[in-house]
């Protein structure tokens, strides 16, 4: 191992990344070099440095404000439902409602259903009125005064 | 309780079992996050944030993954879009002000002693202010959290060489920066 390997390979060892054979290589030349063994010296003084910064206490309250924000976000998922779809939804009753009572309304109190012409074609042939029918012999002595 | 039991127990829509998440993580998350931004607020806001955007992600938690890298996945995430948008260079001056107690870094009582610790802390946080965003975040995610390269690779979403790479650049970075108090 020269220097090089050293220091490319003294973090991975530092880290506890490095194989079991390369942490004996590494801790060999350390031994043997000196400006090597102090590299490694300040690289674990680095370590030190990091690891012994302080952690800070979170405030106080943070859970509940997490929690708050995560109802918050609930809801503003769910919100579009109530914004959306519940309008929506009121709106196609309103029509719906206006169309069944207009439909109630012609059925009660409107003109009766006119049987339209192009319903009854093919039924020319047959007489207006019924063969014994009251009607039947008004046109008959109708036809009756026109022959005499 | 584990983490994985937890984390169905959240997707199933029990809050109380999502809120044991919140507070077996919040610490850490906090505290890297006050590492990234240097600022009380900002880490207070991200690691709100965080945790809301790991509730939507419940969904794509999967049981073979660790949950606390899955956590610093959306904490990195959020601390880099932080970095990128900060005009001002970081200060992490609120490390030395805000806590750091010189007398448990050195084993002497006398006054000169712990000025020494003090200034050594300062220019430490000072060097670790210049790294670059990223290169920071892998080296507490190494040193201070002591994850392990691949995953740190995950919680990055870089390679393990490449995170290696990083690992040695910082590490060579904040040596030049410490030169002064180191014995080279």
């Amino acid at each position: 191992m020269d220097c090089n390997d050293f220091e490319k390979l003294a973090g991975r060892v530092l880290d506890g990344e490095a194989a079991p054979e390369e942490a004996t290589a590494l801790e060999a030349h350390a031994a043997s070099c000196e400006s090597c063994g102090v590299l490694i010296g300040d690289l674990s003084a680095l370590g030190r440095l990091h690891s012994g910064l302080p952690e800070l206490e979170p405030p106080a309250g943070l859970t509940d404000r997490i929690m708050a924000g995560i109802k918050r976000f609930e809801t503003g998922r769910t919100g579009w439902i109530w914004r959306v779809l519940v309008p929506a939804a009121a709106a196609v009753f309103v029509l719906l409602g206006i169309r069944i009572g207009t439909q109630i309304t012609d059925a009660w109190f409107g003109e009766p259903a006119v049987v339209q012409h192009s319903e009854v074609t093919g039924l020319e042939h047959l007489d207006v009125y019924p063969p014994d029918s009251f009607g039947k012999a008004i046109e008959l002595a109708a036809k009756g005064e026109d022959d005499e | 309780m584990e983490d994985d039991i937890l984390m169905q127990r959240a997707k199933g829509g029990d809050h109380d079992a999502f809120r044991q998440v919140v507070e077996r993580y919040q610490r850490e998350i906090y505290n890297y996050f006050i590492r990234s931004t240097g600022s009380i607020e900002d880490s207070e806001d991200m690691t709100q944030h965080c945790f809301v955007n790991l509730y939507n992600s419940l969904g794509r938690y999967r049981r073979s993954a660790s949950l606390r890298t899955f956590i610093y996945r959306i904490a990195t995430n959020l601390a880099i879009s932080f970095s990128r948008k900060r005009k001002l260079p970081l200060s992490l001056d609120i490390l030395v002000e805000g806590g750091c107690d010189p007398a448990s870094e050195s084993s002497s009582d006398r006054p000169e002693d712990l000025a020494y610790v003090r200034e050594l802390q300062q220019a430490y946080v000072e060097s670790l202010a210049k790294l670059p965003a990223e290169w920071s975040m892998i080296l507490d995610l190494r040193i201070g959290k002591e994850l392990s390269y691949k995953e740190i690779a995950d919680a990055v979403g870089r390679s393990v060489s490449s995170v290696e790479s990083i690992l040695f650049r910082a590490r060579e970075k904040l040596s030049a920066g410490m030169a002064p108090f180191l014995s080279r």
